[in-house]
């Protein structure tokens, strides 16, 4: 098991190496340069000016230059100034982090409450109305926009029915829970639940029809229906045999999920104006401040390659016959 | 004219009539009045009423600022932030007159290159250190030491050092007598700061700035904004704010911000396009909503890239000229939330001449058709016009693109972010570009036509501007400057280089429980004139 988790670790390792590499050279690639933003905003200075600028920022040497400088910052956990803001990015990008992430968590948990009892009743109900509604919900879910779910959930729950806030960040609901801080939670929770509902949709629809196919094979194994000839009862045999199984893909699914939901909050965050690092991606990509830009990406991919870890663990958690050499 | 030898009274004068000059205009002044209209039925600007004295109020805007170090920035969005918590020496009222801010007076002296301030008694900073000479010359020290790398260092003019004459009197040295003196000078950015404050807080101190403003920065945090509350000692400055404290929350998005402030989540927008041109028309049917407008110092052009082929002909150009009808591309591409443009400078800038449009190319179709066979160029005409791609300037461009298609000439389209629109049209990419500057002064036409210049997208041959754009920057004469400027820009109008088009309106929107509400010169509503209904 450990040398499982040691090999596991060098190879994200490498993976982080190769993600830093291929970021630092692709920020290159995007036309223009931070310089070019500020004098967009600035017509009173000249080429001169800009070239001042350019030299003052580091923005002369070459690429190859440029990334080993950074690299041997990041080693050190410096993870250099941000170009606009002028702090240290990795203040800024460990400013927004818990945001992303309590929000992409009560996406994954407002998807599986939902879609959970929804694949379930759906193939236990094939072929009838709660089948095709369970159909038409998936179609919904994969073929709505995030950014028009959200929009849409903003106008009808915020300014028609005036019910939820339209935006903002109140703190984190999870920690005011488990403090115990049961009116904190629910002051900090409205603000989650549009945005979340807005990141979870497409995932209730995808994992509703997975864990519907999954069902309705393993609803047919030989030893669901020993067990119903043994007379247990409907219930236990759907919940405790079936559904165990069923999860299996959904759970593998939930950890290739987050590197589409850490992609929609970019979306999501920038209609909600949520501070997490989806916006600040969006304000460093427009503003080419480059070091928040690889910031972002490195701690995104970072954020990814754990969750697969600690899915990879839940697996062998939930199959005790999953066993790697 | 010779500035050296002119009485420091009438000197005075003269500096305080250009910043006058700089900030109200003829337009600007017809603008200003409309707003002020829009005003009376809830208050005259800067009478706040006297009840009050508690209230939160809550601003959505479009941007943030990158820093509140008035010497690491340059952006209009950090400079109005800083507005609230840091005083210049001397400040502009609402109608852009000269007052007094942190100097009781000042005058000039040693053939006005000498510019001595006499500080208010009694102002300490918001870290409760004094505000003394010291303070004030060890500012300008550190604005001007090239390892602070100041972004607005220009803003101080042609300034040799500040010095301390006694406790309270302060001397500002210059190389030159400078007329536009005042044009910095009663900007935050070169407000005195707390060197105490800066040298405990190094870097941080650009967020969480200390000045003598009429709010105190309090915190700046992603999830919450920026909060500034009620500096209690700002008696010796001015009144004391009547609001409590005021929040800047960045809302990316115009549909959420819109959304917040229709739900009460936030009570007001302005600055840096916070209110969305397509939504006053629905602010203004908005019943717990005050709409101001006021004229910008913005202009929406069409530049013509004369070394690409056709458009070096200057009948194509003028053809493109006459086909344009201002009158649609105002209508729909900014929501009618402008006014046309006559000129390359606009006409809320001191330097704009109302001369310039006789000798450009209005709106002729037949004349259009008849110039392009005259080019004798083949139909269709296939071009390329390049621009940032916003909402506005989609729509702007695609309008240009329909008139332009009734001449025979195809356009096709090529609109990206900005730093790559500027990188493609600063190494000469596009037949046409699409621009919408903001700036202060006729000097913008250095910027844009100089050989030197940053936003030179025409790229005409440089003698044919460049001396004459280098001498009106040394002309101290008024009157002669101004009529170097009304040849420059009648002859950019006339050679049809830039097809001028739109002079957006400034707008801001505050929430009808606050009284005392109006825009500034720079579109700003000003919080410390804010009082909310009891």
């Amino acid at each position: 098991m450990l040398r499982l988790f040691a090999a596991r670790l060098f190879h994200s390792v490498l993976i982080l190496l190769g993600v830093t590499l291929v970021v630092a050279s692709l920020v290159k690639l995007i036309p223009g340069d931070p310089v070019d933003v500020i004098a967009a905003g600035d017509p009173g200075m000249t080429l001169a000016d800009l070239q001042v600028l350019r030299e003052q920022m580091g923005l002369t040497k070459s690429v190859p230059e440029q990334f080993v400088a950074y690299l041997s910052g990041a080693l050190q956990g410096d993870l250099g100034m941000s170009i606009r803001q002028k702090v240290p990015v990795a203040e800024l990008v460990m400013e927004r982090v818990p945001a992303t992430a309590e929000l992409a968590f009560w996406a994954t948990l407002i998807a599986l409450v939902l879609a959970v009892p929804i694949g379930i009743l759906t193939a236990l109900r094939r072929g009838t109305w709660v089948d095709y509604s369970g159909t038409v919900v998936a179609v919904l879910g994969v073929s709505t926009p995030g950014f028009l779910l959200a929009v849409m959930l903003i106008l009808w729950f915020s300014v028609e029915l005036r019910l939820l806030p339209a935006s903002g960040y109140r703190g984190s609901a999870l920690g005011a829970l488990l403090s115990g801080d049961l009116a904190g939670f629910g002051t900090a929770f409205r603000y989650f639940i549009l945005p979340a509902l807005s990141l979870s949709f497409v995932m209730v629809a995808v994992n509703a029809r997975l864990i519907r196919s999954a069902m309705l094979e393993v609803l047919e194994q030989d030893y669901i229906t020993f067990a119903s000839a043994k007379g247990v009862p409907r219930m236990i045999i759907v919940l405790r045999h079936a559904m165990r199984n069923a999860l299996l893909p959904v759970v593998t699914m939930l950890g290739l999920q987050m590197g589409s939901l850490l992609s929609g909050t970019v979306v999501i965050e920038n209609v909600f104006a949520w501070p997490g690092i989806g916006r600040l991606a969006v304000d460093a990509i427009h503003n080419r401040d480059y070091a928040v830009i690889q910031a972002v990406v490195l701690i995104s991919a970072v954020l990814f390659i754990t969750i697969n870890l600690v899915v990879d663990g839940l697996y062998r958690l939930i199959d005790p016959r999953v066993r790697h050499d | 004219m010779d500035y050296g030898k002119i009485p420091p009274k009438e000197f005075d004068a003269l500096t305080r009539a250009y910043l006058k000059q700089y900030t109200v205009s003829r337009r600007g002044f017809m603008a200003g009045a409309a707003a002020l209209t829009t005003l009376a039925t809830t208050g005259l600007p800067g009478r706040a009423l006297a009840s009050g004295g508690t209230g939160l109020l809550r601003v959505g805007r479009a941007d943030e600022p990158d820093t509140l170090d008035p010497h690491k920035t340059n952006l209009s969005i950090s400079s109005a932030t800083l507005a609230l918590i840091v005083d210049p020496l001397a400040r502009r009222d609402l109608d852009g007159n000269l007052i007094p801010g942190l100097a009781e007076s000042w005058e000039f002296s040693n053939e006005n290159k000498t510019l001595t301030f006499k500080l208010k008694p009694g102002v300490v900073f918001h870290d409760g250190t004094p505000l003394n000479a010291e303070a004030v010359a060890w500012t300008v020290a550190r604005h001007l030491d090239p390892a602070t790398a100041a972004a607005s260092k220009s803003f101080l003019g042609p300034i040799v050092n500040a010095e301390v004459v006694d406790d309270m009197l302060v001397a500002y040295h210059f190389k030159d007598a400078f007329i536009p003196v005042w044009v910095g000078l009663s900007n935050p950015y070169t407000s005195p700061l707390s060197r105490k404050a800066i040298e405990e807080m190094g870097d941080r101190f650009g967020r969480a700035p200390v000045g003598t403003g009429p709010f105190k920065a309090v915190s700046w945090s992603s999830d919450r904004g920026i909060r500034f509350e009620r500096n209690e000692n700002y008696g010796a400055v001015g009144e004391v704010p009547k609001i409590e404290a005021v929040e800047f929350v960045h809302y990316p998005e115009d549909t959420t911000r819109l959304a917040a402030f229709e739900t009460g989540e936030i009570n007001a927008m302005f600055h840096s396009g916070a209110v969305p041109v397509n939504a006053v028309k629905r602010l203004k049917g908005n019943a717990d909503a005050i709409v101001l407008e006021r004229a910008s110092e913005r202009v929406c052009t069409l530049m013509f890239n004369v070394t690409k082929t056709h458009i070096d002909n200057p009948l194509i150009r003028q053809a493109i000229c006459h086909a344009i009808d201002l009158e649609p591309i105002i209508a729909f591409g900014i929501e009618d939330q402008a006014i046309a443009a006559v000129s390359p400078v606009g006409s809320a800038m001191p330097g704009f001449s109302a001369k310039a449009g006789a000798s450009g190319y209005d709106y002729d179709v037949e004349k259009a058709k008849a110039l392009m066979a005259e080019s004798g160029v083949t139909l269709p005409l296939k071009l390329e016009l390049l621009s940032k791609e916003e909402p506005i300037t989609r729509r702007t461009c695609e309008v240009i693109q329909a008139q332009l298609a009734e001449i025979g000439i195809e356009i096709s389209l090529g609109l990206t972010p900005v730093a790559n629109w500027i990188k493609e049209a600063r190494g000469g990419a596009g037949d046409l570009n699409l621009m919408t500057y903001s700036f202060g002064e006729a000097d913008i036409l250095f910027t844009t036509f100089h050989s030197t210049g940053s936003l030179n997208f025409v790229k005409q041959d440089a003698a044919l501007l460049d001396d004459k754009l280098a001498l009106q920057r040394t002309l101290a004469d008024p009157a002669e400057r101004q009529a170097l400027l009304d040849e420059l820009q009648a002859t950019i109008m006339r050679e049809a280089w830039w097809k001028p088009l739109y002079e957006p309106l400034n707008f801001a929107v505050v929430s009808k429980d606050f009284e005392g509400a109006a825009l500034d010169s720079r579109g700003a509503i000003r919080p410390e004139m804010l009082s909310k209904k009891s």
